[in-house]
């Protein structure tokens, strides 16, 4: 197996992952699976995968989001009831809620999949836009449903529909695009940041392309297209000329060849490694599956988790969990439910308030996500997530969560957190020392637990995934 | 073997124990004794909690509907069926069994002669006396439940407890946690003094008790009715002891605590006492405050509280079928605007001074303290009323009740003009506003009701919201400023305004009223306007408990079967030249 990413043979990394002595399908990789697909997962959904071939659950895992893509949140009534208040804040709890009881088993099990939700962080960091500057929790909604509906689609048909959306305008400032004064700012996103990245254009395709939007605006929270503020005269945009609509113009992006490149290496560094940054020939196979499926999405995702790389020691444990996946992560590996209102300030606190992402850019991921500061503020909220009041584990606390899972014995309890939570395991030193921690603790078993797991908090290897 | 009981269980039947085995020692001649306990008590007590009937206090409790409801939940059902609970249960039993009676008939024998607890600051002591119904049987009692304890402390190896002989008498316990029996008594205190003053009287029978306190006797006599709980606190000494700071101080920070609450500051810092009344029955339960009160203790200041002569009545509440709450005062609020620097500190007079500057701007150069204000008349109402929404389109996703000030005008027609056009002025602002958030705009009409001019406006709906079941939180409002008789009536919705104007012609108002302040909160409408946002309740619970749909909507469902219980709430604040008095009340379905 290579231990280098530049080595790597592409025709390996990307065949699918065939499970052997050496390497077992078991509940340890289905966890490392689940964790990256979505929010980790429980025992007994562990206990359920590790019956089935990676291939076979890669597929249903996509089959199962792209199910849950087609049925509209809309109709969920607890979005409904956020939205009454008007209020984007109270938006992240219900998408915490969602992330938290999406589940594997399917539709009949949940009315979203954990891969759905965890496509539509993805797609919300990419296309960021944050809810402080758009100050409308109708348009923020509105376009979480747009990206949960293209999560696993036609890239092209959600870039399309994205630079058509209220909030999107109304965040780059596009919301009068008149063509005495064209704004260059979506122009720009749409080709560094969105699409091609840099060194993929030239400033005067940004300029032309601007010329294209000219006439795009938001009136009353929707699109609207003003045919006297379009500037109809020729423009020249990445080597094609004419007097290109708006649409036309992304569609020319859409043609770059440097699109599924840029794509399919955003998908590598969030789903596989944060660093470094893959080489082009690893990429090239995932660009090429992506042109050839017209820019569907979903083909490229079910070919990262069935593939060898995916399973390699050059994925596993070589991602640093973002504070949602931590927090959220930890509750659905635990099977358990808290005041997700505080959870949200929480996240807020260490670095990702989902609907308000930093800048433009979204999230820089990786190390960023630890520092001081937030290494603290991670700790305790596992801390307070495991002793809120409102924290319950498998309906009730973790003494009873422990024994539904056969974890009685503190040596067994150690082996079982470490072996769902951890992405690497813990040495034998550590374990032990985590079996004192436990064995010295004060108070009833639960609160024993607790203890435990914020202990296994303050070790490194509980932020990789 | 030996039972081994848990601790906490053994400090419950530690007092029974207690009155066992020192019974056991107690002087006959006591067992007769017909003394109550303010008999016994020093007259120098600065205050006394007295409990007479505890026996009926639990027969009420136990029988009452709300305690039936709890009974039947199945988190009380889960609660009495856990370990703790079995053990306690079985623990209860080995006593009974060991006393020869129910747990029950023991709890009225032993404090069915009441319970009495009092404060001395002479000897800054407290001391409690339990009086039994049966002397008798509390030997006999006693005797079975002191093997009890003597065979459990030497099981655990403890020390028995250290006990002295006073003018004999047992006294049993530590430095500042003694008890004694004497007669049909149980008497504990935390201060040796204060317990031996207590013994001595109950021997000797010749001293001055509470009793002969002219403040306490007159309080006494005072007391409406049988209150199951009454306390009475001597402020006066309290105060002249410097222990009552906070009275002292003229001025506040928080203008809605002074409006609710600087009328009782004053009576505070002048009456010689206050007493405490809980009464509870099947259907309320009330909690009165009571303090003799002279109106030459209001000060010059405050008189904008009390009215002239320390006569000021709230209105009877304009409640219709739809009111869920009800507060109206008597406030001459003008004068409390004006009198601003005696009454608040001087970062809230700065405060008051820019909102005054701002408002006389916004009321086109009328003095806001002095003209705009001065304009009402000094009874206020702010009522909240559910709103029916069945004839309304679009409906609102978030269902609020609508709410409303209400008063009197000075110069009705003169302050009519000036309050329409600032009402007019006010919309125009909120339309800028909303035109600048992207928010619906207001359109303003004028109606006639009942022969007087309603002056609304309601919120334009978009195109494609017109029939929406879900509109946005702004289709609750309908500014409306609305006049009848000499009244005015600022409401949130139009339809509110109309029912207020009934309200005030066809008199569908509470009789009798004679409060300073009245509050009243129905239950029934507060439920119903609950139960319109269930959907929302229920997103509430599951986003902060964490909670399924399912234990969610049951968790609602409880709650809204638990508010159908009560009849509502109310708390009033009666002065009259004689007594201030503030009692609240809770109703509750028979």
């Amino acid at each position: 197996m290579p231990q280098d990413i530049a080595a790597i043979d592409p025709g390996w990394a990307w065949s699918p992952f065939t499970p052997s002595d050496e390497q077992p399908w078991n509940r340890r990789l289905a966890a490392h699976l689940c964790r990256r697909a979505g929010f980790g997962a429980t025992s007994q959904e562990l206990d359920e995968l590790v019956k089935r071939s990676p291939s076979d659950i890669a597929h249903s895992f996509v089959t199962n989001a792209e199910d849950a893509s087609q049925r509209d949140p809309e109709t969920d009534a607890l979005a409904t009831a956020m939205l009454a208040t008007g209020n984007s804040r109270n938006l992240a709890a219900w998408w915490l809620y969602r992330m938290l009881n999406a589940s594997w088993r399917g539709p009949e099990a949940s009315i979203t999949s954990p891969l759905l939700e965890k496509l539509t962080l993805f797609w919300h960091g990419h296309f960021a836009t944050g809810a402080g500057k758009v100050d409308d929790a109708e348009m923020m909604f509105a376009q979480n449903r747009l990206l949960r509906r293209h999560a696993l689609g036609d890239f092209g048909a959600m870039t399309q529909e994205i630079s058509r959306d209220p909030a999107m305008l109304i965040y780059l400032d596009s919301t009068t695009n008149r063509k005495a004064h064209p704004n260059e700012n979506y122009a720009r996103e749409i080709m560094e940041l969105f699409c091609l990245g840099e060194g993929n254009y030239t400033e005067r395709d940004i300029q032309e392309l601007a010329r294209c939007f000219t006439g795009w605006e938001v009136r009353r929270k929707n699109f609207r297209f003003n045919k006297y503020q379009h500037d109809t005269g020729t423009k020249t945009i990445l080597g094609e000329t004419g007097p290109f609509t708006g649409e036309e113009g992304v569609d020319i992006v859409l043609k770059q060849k440097a699109l599924p490149r840029f794509i399919a290496g955003k998908l590598i560094r969030f789903f596989i490694f944060d660093e470094p940054s893959a080489p082009e020939h690893l990429i090239d196979p995932l660009a090429r599956l992506l042109r050839e499926s017209d820019l569907n999405i979903a083909p490229v995702v079910e070919r990262i988790f069935a593939s060898n790389l995916f399973y390699s020691p050059l994925a596993v444990g070589q991602k640093v969990r973002s504070p949602v996946e931590l927090g959220i992560g930890l509750l659905r590996c635990l099977n358990g439910s808290s005041n997700l209102d505080r959870v949200a300030q929480r996240l807020d606190e260490i670095g990702q308030a989902v609907f308000y992402p930093p800048n433009v850019k979204g999230w820089d991921g990786g190390r960023t996500w630890i520092n001081t500061s937030t290494l603290l503020g991670r700790s305790n909220l596992v801390g307070e997530l495991l002793r809120h009041e409102t924290t319950r584990f498998a309906g009730q606390n973790l003494e009873t969560l422990a024994r539904k899972n056969g974890a009685e014995s503190t040596e067994r309890l150690v082996n079982w957190l470490d072996e769902i939570l951890l992405a690497v395991p813990f040495h034998d030193d550590a374990r032990n020392e985590l079996v004192t921690v436990m064995e010295q603790a004060t108070g009833d078993k639960s609160r024993r637990i607790a203890e435990l797991v914020h202990t296994m908090s303050t070790v490194p290897q509980f932020h990789l995934a | 073997m030996t039972r081994r009981f848990p601790t906490t269980v053994w400090l419950c039947g530690l007092i029974v124990t207690a009155i066992a085995h020192t019974s056991a020692y107690a002087q006959p001649e006591l067992d007769s004794d017909d003394r109550t306990a303010i008999e016994l008590l020093p007259a120098s007590c600065l205050a006394v909690v007295e409990m007479q009937h505890p026996d009926d206090l639990l027969t009420t409790l136990s029988g009452h509907n709300v305690w039936k409801k709890v009974k039947q939940q199945p988190q009380y059902q889960e609660a009495i069926s856990n370990p703790g609970y079995m053990m306690f249960l079985g623990i209860r039993t080995h006593i009974e069994t060991q006393i020869g009676m129910k747990w029950r008939e023991a709890y009225d024998t032993l404090l069915g002669g009441g319970i009495t607890i009092a404060f001395h600051p002479e000897t800054e002591g407290l001391v409690a006396l339990v009086r039994s119904t049966d002397a008798a049987k509390l030997q006999a009692t006693a005797k079975k439940l002191i093997e009890l304890g003597r065979a459990d402390a030497h099981s655990k190896g403890n020390e028995p407890l250290p006990e002295e002989q006073y003018r004999d008498i047992t006294i049993y316990g530590k430095k500042n946690a003694r008890f004694a029996v004497a007669g049909p008594w149980l008497i504990m205190t935390n201060k040796d003094d204060l317990g031996k003053k207590i013994l001595d009287s109950l021997m000797d029978g010749s001293r001055t008790s509470i009793k002969d306190n002219e403040k306490f006797a007159v309080a006494r006599q005072s007391i409406d009715g049988e209150p199951a709980i009454w306390s009475w606190i001597d402020l006066g000494t309290v105060r002249d002891a410097g222990l009552a700071k906070g009275l002292d101080r003229n001025q506040t920070e928080n203008p809605i605590a002074e409006l609710l609450v600087g009328g009782v500051l004053t009576n505070l810092r002048k009456t010689p006492y206050f007493t405490a009344s809980l009464y509870v029955s099947g259907e309320s339960t009330r909690l009165q405050f009571s303090a003799p009160h002279e109106n030459e203790w209001v000060e010059e200041f405050r008189e904008y509280w009390f009215g002239p002569d320390g006569n000021g009545t709230a209105d009877a509440p304009l409640e219709t079928e739809s009111t869920i709450l009800s507060i109206s005062t008597y406030r001459k609020v003008s004068e409390m605007w004006l009198r601003a620097g005696d009454l608040f500190d001087e970062r809230m007079n700065d405060e008051l001074a820019k909102a005054d500057a701002n408002l006389t701007t916004f009321f086109a150069g009328k003095d806001f303290g002095e003209d705009v204000l001065g304009s009402f008349g000094p009874t206020l109402q702010i009522l909240v009323n559910r709103q029916n929404f069945e004839d309304v389109q679009p409906k609102p996703a978030l269902r609020l009740p609508s709410f409303a000030l209400a008063g009197h005008l000075e110069k009705a027609e003169e302050t009519q003009t000036e309050l329409r056009r600032t009402f007019q002025s006010f919309v125009g602002f909120l339309n800028v506003i909303g035109a600048m958030q992207g928010n619906p705009q207001l359109d303003q009409d004028i109606d006639i009701y009942r022969d007087n001019k309603i002056y609304t406006a309601s919120f334009i709906p978009e195109p494609d919201e017109k029939d929406s079941e879900r509109a946005r939180i702004q289709f609750n409002f309908s500014p409306t400023l609305a006049f009848a008789k000499d009244r005015f009536f600022i409401a949130s919705t139009k339809q509110m305004a109309k029912e207020l104007i009934d309200a005030a012609y066809d008199e569908q108002t509470t009789q009798g009223e004679t409060s300073n302040t009245a509050i009243r909160l129905k239950a029934k409408t507060l439920g119903e306007a609950l139960a319109d946002n269930r959907d929302q309740l229920v997103a509430q619970n599951m986003i902060k408990k964490g909670q399924t749909r399912e234990e969610s909507a049951q968790e609602i469902g409880l709650l809204l079967e638990v508010l159908n219980l009560f009849k509502g709430m109310s708390f009033d604040i009666k002065t009259t030249d004689g007594e201030l008095k503030l009692e609240l009340a809770i109703q509750t379905k028979s």
